[in-house]
């Protein structure tokens, strides 16, 4: 009796397998699990906007979405996996301006190109702003400047990383302002931070939501958005004080070059449907991120037009 | 023949002069660090090498019988299953190098087909019961492998 | 705030939050238990499973997970002589030998007894000082984690126990490792022979998997099973409440060993592994029986595991008053406090406060149920060593293979796992000790960053000299740098002059368990 309910139980579980998978067929891409690659460490914001959107992309696709972490170098590990593997679709990444641009150019042989990565969404910006402790005697960027004219070199600047997105923030200050800071680079947001708020900086070059999260305990002087920022509203943007930039970190997604046009779209006008929730852009905004929803084509110029802005900074550093 | 602190100590030179030979095209801040540390590891091979050839100590690698056989034939089933993993997949090579480990081990008498048996048995529940609770509990892509998929 | 207390525990104590509780908990002790597998990979799976639910309930199961990684990771340190996390690193040094005596269930006990500890006290400063310490966090500058490193390297000193020429040379090639890879200052490629893979540098996990583990198969292996002595385990009577009043008689080195714990927690970047070495170390320098430490000591475990608990509810502290989190694993908590529109600070203790008193309170049950769990388990778990060689040493080979798989899910990892596990396998036939080393690897990074972040700093305020030696903290930690050195020497020199002055006294024989 077991062994024939068993049977039974087994032979329904085959039949439904197989009418799924024969469902799926007819149906096109996608008919398998999507493995979606996060080229930092867990925890990290690529991370959580990945576990923000998952549940939904399972509903909006069909199948599962299994997140992987392939952390290290800056994220080129996870991005030279991806640019190794078939372009189906079914293996897509996070994919960070401006590391996707500046470490192939920079490193010679990060294990991937800036073209291998085909563009599908971009779903975040995270302006990067300038800011100081509440009780330094900076109140704006005037201040700062005028200061780092009269001593160059010693104003510190805590940013995350070499040839990152912060280290071509302050590049780009220093040329636009004509003076010369120090740079300290941390290797992340956390140690960043808590060098910055202990005070063994005098400056903070950091991301919208961290400077949103501290913003009791410091004064933002400048920030990187077109338009002032509805997070912090009462903080200039770098354009309107003179300074004509627009640093920041854009979050997306990506694809192996060569994968088909309709797969890309696909999956471009899932993550689009996410970006264009406003209940979701509502907490985007109150964790200190300005949302945005780039498609393919939007993407793609959009990376082309700050790969010419970076080329341009790269050129001028190797000079020195 | 050489001391074994002598040799250690060689060996640690060769490290040191190797990386600081690597080591000359970095930048100062980049490289300031390993600089300090290759310094500090040529002193201590100096060290070792002068105390293996001023106190020396004979060179004994261990006491009592030493089966070689059996750790040169684990390094080596252990480097041919990685080296199939990408190819066969993460299953059948563990399997394999589990019974091959397994049965290295087993004292000569004791070798049977029952032991085989019993290697085979034990490796592919354990292999089958791991990989079931990494890829589908805790989601770990483990291999499939290439010719597999 | 009693108000917020009794909410708490009737929070916590209802049947669906006890439920997950338990539920992260076991969890948590499995992943801890698995080599490779770390309690913020497990949290960040967890993640978007707690979107649905209420907010505490969310953060009760991954705080309960979050201890239960830290009791986990002692088990396969006292047994298979592996770290499941490098938190455990110094469990191995006393666990390992105690369970070779057969004494694995006392090593496992001392674990879930000290990790119980560790995890209240942690907890009971959480609760009520936590702003006042985590503004002290904010003053560990460049300079101070350079300092911090330092005084962790001298922690060789203590764990060199044969050779210390052979110890600090294997700490040197420990740092040496740590630099392969994108330079974290400079951006330099540095070390990685044109594989871009190895730009990740080489992590962490994968080299203890491979100096730990592979060493510990082959040379099971080489003496031959006929001599080979499977460890068997000797089931007692009463060990439970033996070991826990011999822990207890010790509550200096247990509050000692907690308290580092909670402070190294704070600093970010620093954690559980730091913590149990430098736990380790000092519980060794006040003992008055050093040389034990290392042969099967119950109160090498008690230090380390105590710390390793801690460090819990340490890295929460700047994470829930600053938003800064302590820790990998307290990040991945913090985000899970943003989606539910949770910012840290003090919001957290006032609008929020009924869940954040929750979640820390739910803390000591957690702790609690976990010290059932693996105090009931360690019966159960102990007889895993009496499994025969023939499979035993396959499994750990099998579990080092998967271990380093699942870390980066990459074969590459894998590769380079047996690659350290055959280097470590000779270093130790020529006398080196994988701790050390280890231990260079882990102090690496600390030590250049801060170095080359003060060298910066100092030039642009004029002196690098007064950047390195003059403010307040980093002179109290010179000053631990130097007493650490200091130490060993002083002690060698009172052992020589009373070994003179009492020139027939027989060295004390260890027992079989101190003090049992």
């Amino acid at each position: 009796m077991q062994k024939v309910r068993f049977t039974a139980v087994f032979a329904l579980v085959g039949l439904l397998v197989l009418t799924l998978g024969l469902g799926a067929m007819a149906k096109g891409f996608p008919d398998k699990p999507i493995t979606y690659i996060i080229p930092f460490d867990p925890g990290g914001q690529s991370d959580l906007e990945a576990r923000r959107q998952q549940p939904i992309l399972e509903n909006l696709l069909g199948v599962p979405v299994v997140i992987t972490y392939k952390p290290g170098g800056g994220g080129s590990v996870g991005w030279a996996e991806l640019a190794a593997t078939k372009p189906t679709g079914y293996v897509i990444s996070g994919n960070n301006i401006p590391h996707i641009i500046l470490q192939p150019m920079q490193r010679g042989n990060a294990g991937y190109k800036t073209e291998d990565l085909e563009p599908v969404a971009m779903f975040q910006t995270t302006p990067i702003g300038l800011a100081v402790l509440k009780s330094s005697p900076f109140q704006t960027l005037d201040d700062l400047v005028n200061y780092a004219h009269d001593n160059p070199g010693v104003i510190t600047i805590a940013g995350s990383g070499t040839y990152s997105g912060h280290h071509f923030a302050y590049l780009q200050l220093q040329k636009l302002t004509g003076t010369s800071m120090t740079y300290i680079p941390f290797t992340g947001a956390a140690p960043q931070v808590t060098a910055f708020l202990g005070g063994h900086t005098t400056a903070i070059l950091a991301n919208s939501n961290d400077l949103v999260q501290h913003k009791d305990r410091i004064r933002v002087l400048g920030f990187g958005s077109a338009e002032r920022f509805a997070g912090l509203p009462d903080v200039p943007t770098f354009k309107e004080l003179g300074y004509n930039m627009t640093p920041s970190i854009d979050r997306g997604v990506c694809v192996p070059m060569g994968t088909p046009a309709d797969v890309v779209a696909t999956l471009a006008d899932a993550f689009l449907h996410i970006a264009n929730d406003p209940k979701i852009q509502q907490q985007m905004v109150e964790q200190g991120f300005v949302p945005a929803a780039l498609g393919p084509k939007e993407f793609k110029d959009y990376i082309a037009e700050k790969t010419i802005e970076y080329a341009e900074l790269v050129r001028e550093l190797d000079m020195k | 023949m050489f001391s074994i602190d002598t040799l250690s100590g060689l060996m640690v030179l060769t490290t040191a002069a190797f990386a600081w030979f690597y080591s000359r095209s970095f930048t100062y801040y980049g490289g300031v660090f390993v600089s300090w540390v290759v310094l500090i590891l040529f002193g201590l091979g100096i060290a070792l090498t002068a105390k293996g050839i001023f106190a020396a100590k004979p060179m004994r690698v261990r006491d009592g019988k030493f089966e070689h056989w059996n750790v040169v034939g684990i390094v080596g089933s252990l480097t041919l299953s990685i080296l199939a993993m990408p190819w066969v997949g993460f299953m059948v090579t563990s399997i394999a190098a589990y019974t091959c480990i397994s049965l290295l081990i087993t004292p000569r008498s004791a070798r049977t087909p029952r032991s085989w048996l019993e290697s085979l048995g034990v490796g592919t529940v354990a292999v089958l019961l791991f990989y079931g609770v990494f890829r589908y509990v805790l989601l770990v892509p483990l291999p499939l492998g290439a010719l597999f998929s | 705030m009693i108000q917020n207390f009794l909410f708490a525990v009737s929070q916590i104590f209802a049947p669906g939050n006890f439920l997950l509780l338990v539920l992260g908990g076991v969890g948590g002790i499995i992943v801890g238990c698995l080599p490779g597998l770390t309690a913020t990979m497990a949290l960040a799976l967890l993640v978007p499973f707690t979107f649905t639910m209420p907010a505490e309930s969310g953060l009760i199961m991954l705080g309960g997970l979050y201890v239960g990684a830290m009791f986990g990771d002692a088990i396969p340190a006292t047994l298979i002589n592996t770290p499941g996390t490098p938190s455990a690193i110094a469990t191995t040094f006393d666990g390992y030998p105690l369970a070779k005596r057969g004494l694995a269930q006392h090593a496992l006990i001392a674990n879930a007894f000290s990790s119980l500890f560790g995890g209240i006290v942690g907890t009971i400063v959480l609760l009520t000082i936590s702003p006042l310490l985590a503004e002290l966090g904010l003053k560990f500058g460049p300079p101070e984690y350079f300092w911090m490193a330092i005084f962790g390297l001298t922690i060789i000193g203590t764990l060199a126990s044969d050779s210390i020429l052979k110890g600090l040379t294997a700490g040197g090639l420990g740092l040496l490792l740590s630099t392969v890879g994108i330079s974290p200052i400079a951006g330099d490629v540095r070390f990685t022979f044109g594989v871009p893979s190895l730009q990740a540098g080489i992590d962490l996990m994968v080299a203890l998997i491979g100096f730990f583990c592979i060493p510990q198969v082959l040379e099971m292996v080489e003496a031959g099973v006929k001599k080979y002595k499977v460890i068997d385990y000797r089931p007692q009577k009463g060990v439970v409440s033996r070991v826990i009043k011999q822990l207890i008689t010790k509550p200096v080195l247990m509050i000692r060993s907690s308290l580092l714990g909670v402070l190294i927690g704070i600093i970010p970047g620093a954690g559980g592994n730091i913590a149990s070495l430098v736990s380790y170390n000092e519980a060794v320098r006040w003992s008055k029986h050093p040389e034990e430490f290392g042969k099967g000591n119950i109160e090498g475990i008690a230090a380390t595991e105590s710390a390793n608990c801690s460090v819990v509810q340490g890295s929460l502290i700047p994470m829930l008053t600053l938003g800064i989190p302590g820790s990998p694993a307290a990040a991945v908590i913090l985000g899970a406090l943003l989606l539910h529109g949770m910012r840290p600070g003090s919001e957290l203790y006032t609008t929020f406060g009924s869940i954040t008193y929750t979640f820390i309170i739910s803390f000591f049950v957690a702790v609690i149920v976990m010290f059932l769990f693996t105090a009931l388990g360690s019966r159960l778990f102990a007889k895993m060593v009496s499994v025969p060689l023939q499979h035993l040493a396959p499994m750990v080979a099998f579990l080092s293979i998967i271990g380093s798989f699942a870390i980066r899910n990459s074969i590459l990892d894998v590769g380079m796992m047996l690659l350290f596990g055959i280097t470590g396998y000779v270093l130790h036939k020529l006398g080196f000790q994988s701790g050390p080393l280890v231990l260079g690897m882990i102090m690496g990074p600390f030590a250049e960053q801060g170095l080359v972040q003060s060298l910066l700093m100092g030039r642009a305020r004029g002196s690098v000299m007064a950047m390195m030696f003059s403010r307040p903290l980093t002179l109290v930690l010179v000053f631990l740098c130097g007493i650490s050195i200091a130490w060993p020497i002083v002690m060698a020199w009172r052992k020589k002059a009373n070994l003179k002055s009492e020139s027939s006294q027989t060295l004390p024989q260890p027992d079989d368990l101190r003090g049992q």
